[in-house]
């Protein structure tokens, strides 16, 4: 069978990221992530979003595949202790294992170097925020379907929710 | 805009339209765009049913439902494609997958305060019944059954419901249906 080029280079990006003992330490990650929040200070009840920008940072296009960001990515949130944030009824219904595995969007995207593409996760319907206090959050995203080692995490970003 | 459909087929146990990368793809094209501002694109289910035949037991109907595709916008960029599929499991011996969708294209000036405007839509569906050897534990795609298929383009007017946005009250969410 013969593999694209793209696809293999997905691969061998797989591959090298497998190598490193420590994931987060790897530099030659094609992809990164960028996380962000239009407001890093809200009230108690407000919807929190947070942007994702998955950036290809190699010389060649690298293919992704996107189907719901709040389950393409791995969403850390923790509260000022460091615990992490009971997820939302939604949040733990969307992590159980489908029945019956249909997928209605479900798309693979080229992006080419240095360009990005842009995802919102509702993080509000999926962890509840319901206490005033600072959380913290990161996300991460396997980059294929090999190995959970080949994982790109993001930057930390901080909501304080008040009041 | 114009849409291009793969055709139906089973690739390992997964039941799909078209070959991945790449099922249906969506292109948006305006005779004169205005400079700047982005393409985007919104697609609402109108039908997305499984229906299941265990090798032991009952038929079973599991639906999606109907509204948002999973997130607003379905993909920013022009074009944008999808590759609905339904996963095919060991427990089953035959498997069937009916979809309908509305994908709309929407323009974004970019500029503070402004909102998308619909430029109008494509009705489009594909259903496929695949079938499970049960000697050699392998799934195929029943002989005749794949349909696929794309309405023209519905150019948004302001004389429509909602002056042609697309308007949807539920979310059609990745792998959860409902059994019916």
């Amino acid at each position: 069978m013969k593999i694209p080029a793209d696809l293999h280079f997905v691969v061998w990006a797989a591959l090298l990221s497998t190598m490193c003992a420590l994931p987060a330490q790897c530099q030659q990650s094609p992809l990164s992530i960028a996380i962000s929040t239009p407001q890093s200070t809200l009230k108690v009840g407000s919807e929190v979003r947070i942007e994702v920008t998955l950036t290809n940072a190699s010389s060649r296009r690298v293919l992704i595949q996107e189907r719901n960001p709040a389950t393409d990515y791995e969403i850390d949130v923790r509260d000022e202790r460091g615990t992490p944030v009971p997820e939302t009824d939604l949040g733990r219904k969307l992590k159980e294992p489908p029945v019956i595995p249909m997928n209605s969007r479900n798309f693979g995207k080229y992006l080419r170097p240095n360009e990005s593409t842009k995802e919102t996760i509702p993080l509000s319907d999926l962890y509840s925020l319901s206490h005033a206090g600072q959380y913290t959050i990161q996300v991460s995203r396997l980059m294929s379907n090999k190995p959970k080692d080949v994982v790109v995490k993001s930057n930390t970003i901080t909501v304080t929710v008040t009041e | 805009m114009t849409s291009a459909l793969g055709n139906v087929n089973v690739t390992g146990t997964t039941l799909q339209l078209g070959v991945p990368p790449k099922g249906a793809v969506f292109t948006g094209s305006v005779k004169t765009q205005p400079n700047g501002g982005s393409f985007l694109w919104v697609q609402l289910i109108q039908n997305e049913t499984a229906v299941v035949t265990p090798i032991t037991g009952n038929v079973v109907t599991c639906s999606a439902g109907t509204g948002l595709d999973n997130v607003y916008p379905y993909s920013a960029g022009n074009p944008t494609d999808d590759n609905p599929n339904l996963g095919l499991q060991a427990q089953y011996k035959e498997e069937t997958d009916t979809f309908a969708a509305q994908m709309y294209l929407m323009w974004s000036s970019g500029l503070s305060g402004s909102i998308p405007v619909p430029l109008g839509s494509v009705a489009w569906n594909w259903s496929g019944d695949a079938v499970q050897n049960l000697t050699k534990h392998t799934w195929s795609e029943k002989t005749g059954t794949g349909t696929k298929g794309a309405g023209s383009f519905q150019p948004s007017l302001v004389s429509q419901p909602s002056e042609g946005y697309p308007t949807w009250t539920s979310v059609v969410v990745n792998g959860k249906c409902q059994i019916q």
